[in-house]
């Protein structure tokens, strides 16, 4: 993919790019420069010595862009303009490589002209006549400056240039952007109107015919002067709308006096110069005057040096501008709503509004699709074989890399004595260390979160809304998630973190679940319902409860495992603090005494440890983790990727447990 | 306001042109069939929806062929595609659009609402914080009874037990005015059977029984009632206990209008529950600290966006769990 270019905004930005362009461009820009001067140099030689026959007379029309001493002014007006017209014509238009170079498309850009001048006239409207008297005074006015019909004839030259770039041309951006830059500052409070083609197109066929104009009448500078006062008579005429007989007379006596203008004859050359050595060179060169007259051509040579300098760099400029910010689009709605884009984001911008590339074939898109896709999603987390210890050693590394970080968040983080982060300093993380995060944390959280918020149970039950829930409404659906949505917010609080509180409240309900099941195992479903009969409603019976107690006790194993794996001891605490549920407490107090008044401890143990050290319980776990973090069908890409986490934790924590019963069934004991 | 509907194809199809990779905040996450292979799987339709868009003008097409989006739309998608805060909004009742996003990046915003079938998408643009209170208020809300607004601002950070009990006593306050005994709850009414069974069979925690028994353990009760009454959630009148006005009233059906969920989407997924009823806002939000707490904020009807989306926007402090702490320090460790 081409890297895009950074679109001026202004024309300040846009002559910061042209300079920076220039910059890049200097060996370029030398050697150019350098074969210019020597050119014009040599041309001027030429036209001193053979076309005006010497320097000391005026004896052909060449005579006006000599640097003659008395004609120093028109010399170097024109010289300099030639050198850069040469510049950007060769070097900036026919010839190089880039989208919008090379012969080829500068022809077809010149056959493309005349549609692009008629289009921008329509898109002009009613102003185009306005504009085009005032550019055609202006530019009479310049030639009045000027003096010089050759001078003006390059200038015309450079305008017809001008056109057939088009709105891709650095001068049309240029207009563009001042026209943008007058919008801001003078309209501020206004909405940025759309730059109109239409503009472009009057100003460059008006400065045009202008010139055009001069260059062609006799008697100037009395004629232009008559020209320019019956011209502005006849534009006030018709802004003031006085149409009719006061302007076709004004009109035709314009014609009128165009036309006798044109009647004008046109003057003979003096003779001389190189006829004087016998038109032959060795003579030429070994005669008086030769010195002389190739001095003549220094100043010419060096203002071709300096207009080839501007030449570069505008040529330059279009080369850095093209195609991406010649001709950025504006909004096409007609609200003309503008939304900013990110100053950091470099946006590329459309190429020619005259060069649509039509519909696109399924053969295109299946050429580019790959390009897209790896631009835009890239590899999903579904994608690759996530590997969880490389991705905390990575982890630890950012953490290292954070602690360098200085102010708000280095100081938070490096500084903060409980590790409590506000709102504040969270926002900011997340503000800059986004990349920070590793990848299978966000998924995970967010799926945990997720699930834990699209199920929250809060509301049915407090509300007691079940006669009045529509139904198919999804807190209908939440009540059955409700104890795992508390479990995993107590597990929190606990200290777990948010990927593993999920991963445990899910499993151990699960497993609850899965023991529940009467088909697989019809004696817990007849305890539980004995103990409800018997002992229902009181704390031994909840001590006992095999619902309540199962489900501890899943928390316990996989508590337990998860000690055992990272060498750490939360389980005793909690143990302790009666986290699990009665009979764990029990059992770990050994005060089986006061359960066995109710009910049989020993032999609830029994079966328990009978469900979660069988073989066919693992089968189960394997199956129902295989269940537990398959993704509903039609369900997003965020909750896939936690789920391809909790799947591959779960099943890590479940092998490990497996292989610790294994272990355990060894030696005649379990966990 | 500019409002764009698209099809799921077509967001999928302006997604791609647009050429900025996804961060892990984009609710384009949330698009199922966007990946690579529901892409590539149909080309030819999405062959046509582009060329839709490039007829509209909503697409064009670069030298190299290389489809790009108009500037408006690139300056759209290039939020959605690389927002620095995302909001999830979903609303309870029952409409066609019940779930919304709010994405922001460098102070402009775009609102992404997704319908239940999730096959039609509208994106509302540009919208700021203030203008979202609005549209919260006007879309989300909605209208209230005159007669009933209020100007009120309350909150309070509850403890775990704190708010089980009074999650407890709203139930059992809610029983009293559904079997119309216009009873006023008491210590003791609300260890009677029925309000005991009624609490029992729609309590919040369900399965787990051992907190409605703590309604019978007078420690308990002794120690979190007048926690309660001390912050002002409740008012002990000898053997009465009568809840703050807009609690007691407003979750009794039909004064609760509506649920909305306000929640942060980043790592920590912090989130919040707006009620709103009949007698105010209510926003309930857990704190993921150790111990765990429960803000409850109180909004009254006569508020403005401004201060309610400052109000929903503000999240609760998380605090950093073990393991994030013990990396944080074997990371320190390691750096000195």
């Amino acid at each position: 993919m081409k890297k895009s270019v950074v679109e001026p905004k202004s024309l300040f930005q846009l002559l910061i790019l042209l300079l920076k362009s220039l910059v890049k461009g200097i060996p370029k820009m030398i050697l150019r420069s350098i074969l210019v001067g020597v050119i014009v140099w040599i041309l001027h030689a030429y036209l001193i010595v053979v076309v005006n026959n010497g320097y000391l007379k005026e004896a052909s029309k060449a005579a006006e862009i000599l640097g003659l001493h008395w004609n120093m002014k028109n010399a170097t007006m024109f010289w300099g303009i030639a050198g850069w017209l040469a510049t950007y014509f060769f070097f900036g238009r026919l010839f190089g490589k880039g989208i919008i170079k090379g012969p080829k498309y500068f022809f077809m850009s010149v056959a493309k002209t005349p549609g692009f001048l008629v289009q921008g006239f329509k898109k002009l409207g009613s102003i185009k006549g306005p504009l085009l008297f005032f550019t055609s005074i202006t530019a009479l006015v310049i030639g009045l400056i000027i003096e010089s019909p050759m001078v003006l004839m390059l200038l015309v030259i450079a305008c017809v240039l001008f056109m057939t770039s088009r709105n891709e041309g650095l001068l049309f951006l240029a207009m563009k952007l001042g026209y943008g830059d007058i919008q801001r500052w003078f309209f501020k409070n206004k909405a940025l109107k759309h730059f109109n083609e239409g503009i472009f197109v009057a100003v460059l066929s008006g400065l045009l015919a202008g010139m055009i104009l001069y260059v062609l009448v006799p008697y100037r500078p009395y004629s232009v002067y008559l020209l320019l006062f019956m011209i502005i008579i006849m534009a006030v005429l018709i802004l003031l709308k006085k149409k009719g007989l006061k302007v076709n007379v004004w009109i035709i006596g314009l014609l009128s006096l165009y036309g006798f203008l044109m009647y004008e004859t046109i003057g003979q050359a003096h003779d001389g110069g190189w006829d004087e050595y016998g038109r032959n060179f060795s003579n030429w060169w070994h005669g008086q005057g030769r010195n002389e007259a190739l001095q003549t051509g220094t100043i010419p040579a060096i203002v071709s040096i300096i207009g080839s300098i501007i030449g570069t760099m505008t040529s330059q400029g279009v080369e850095a501008l093209a195609p991406t910010g010649v001709s950025a689009p504006e909004s096409t709605t007609s609200s003309q709503t503008y939304l900013p884009t990110d100053g950091r984001d470099e946006v590329e911008a459309e190429n020619a509004l005259d060069l649509p590339l039509g519909p696109m074939s399924e053969m295109d898109l299946k050429d580019i699709i790959d390009q897209l896709i790896e631009e835009v999603i890239g590899e999903t987390p579904l994608g690759g074989i996530l590997d969880i210890p490389s991705e905390i050693e990575a982890f630890i590394d950012i953490l290292e890399e954070v602690y360098d970080v200085p102010g708000l968040i280095g100081d938070g983080i490096s500084g903060a004595q409980d590790f409590v982060l506000t709102s504040g300093l969270i926002d900011r993380i997340f503000e800059t260390y986004d990349s920070y995060i590793p990848n299978w944390i966000t998924k995970a959280a967010e799926q945990t979160a997720n699930e834990s918020w699209d199920y929250m149970g809060v509301v049915k039950d407090l509300l007691d809304m079940n006669g009045s829930i529509p139904e198919g409404n999804p807190i209908a659906e939440l009540m059955d998630w409700a104890g795992i949505t508390k479990d995993a917010l107590d597990n929190i609080g606990l200290g777990d973190n948010a990927v593993y509180a999920g991963i445990k409240s899910f499993l151990s309900n699960k497993i609850k679940g899965a023991i529940f099941d009467k088909d697989k195992q019809p004696g817990l479903i007849i305890m539980d319902m004995l103990t409800t009969i018997f002992v229902g409603g009181t704390k031994a019976g909840d001590i006992i409860s095999p619902g309540k107690t199962i489900q501890g006790g899943a928390n316990f194993i996989i508590d337990k495992l998860t000690d055992l794996y990272n060498g750490t001891d939360d389980v005793t605490s909690r143990l302790n603090d009666g986290k699990y549920g009665g009979v764990w407490q029990v059992a770990n107090e050994t005060t089986e005494v006061i359960a066995d008044g109710v009910y049989n401890p020993d032999q609830f143990a029994n079966d328990f440890s009978e469900v979660v050290t069988s073989d066919d319980f693992y089968d189960g776990m394997y199956q129902t983790n295989d269940e537990l973090w398959r993704p509903a069908e039609g369900s997003w890409a965020i909750k896939r990727a936690g789920c391809y986490v909790g799947h591959q934790a779960t099943e890590g924590l479940i092998k490990i447990a497996d292989g610790t019963r294994q272990l355990a069934s060894w030696l005649g004991s379990w966990v | 306001m500019a409002y764009l509907v698209l099809s799921r194809r077509e967001i999928a199809a302006l997604s791609l042109v647009c050429g900025k990779k996804l961060n892990t905040l984009s609710p384009m996450h949330r698009m199922d069939a966007f990946n690579s292979r529901s892409i590539k799987s149909d080309l030819k339709s999405m062959t046509e929806t582009m060329n839709q868009f490039i007829e509209d003008g909503a697409i064009w097409r670069n030298a190299e062929g290389v489809p790009k989006l108009i500037r408006e739309l690139q300056g759209v998608f290039t939020v959605i595609h690389t927002p620095d805060k995302v909001i999830r909004i979903k609303k309870a009742s029952k409409e066609p659009f019940s779930e919304h996003y709010y994405v922001h990046k460098n102070e402009i915003g775009v609102i992404i609402s997704i319908n239940k079938e999730e096959d039609c998408y509208t994106l509302g643009y540009p919208i700021t914080e203030s203008s979202l209170g609005t549209w919260i208020m006007d879309e989300m809300i909605g209208e209230i009874p005159e007669k009933d607004k209020k100007e009120m601002r309350v909150s309070w950070n509850l403890e775990n037990e704190e708010f089980e009990l009074l999650a407890l006593l709203i139930t059992g306050q809610n029983y009293q005015y559904y079997r119309g005994t216009n009873q006023i709850l008491s210590r003791n009414n609300i260890l009677d059977e029925a309000t005991l069974a009624y609490i029992r069979e729609h309590n919040i925690f369900h399965p787990n029984q051992e907190i409605i028994n703590k309604l019978e353990n007078q420690a308990y009760m002794n120690q979190w009632l007048p926690s309660l009454d001390d912050k002002g959630l409740i008012r002990l009148d000898g053997d009465l206990i009568i809840l703050h006005s807009v609690l007691g009233d407003g979750f009794i059906n039909p004064r609760l209008k509506d649920i909305i969920e306000i929640t942060e989407m980043s790592p920590f997924m912090r989130g919040k529950q707006l009620y709103v009823t009949e007698a105010g806002l209510i926003i309930i939000e857990p704190c993921m600290t150790n111990p765990m707490v429960w803000k409850i904020g109180i909004e009254g009807l006569k508020t403005t966006p401004k201060t309610l989306i400052d109000r929903l926007l503000q999240f609760g402090p998380v605090e950093i769990n073990k393991t994030f702490k013990e990396a944080i320090k074997t990371g320190l460790n390691n750096h000195q």
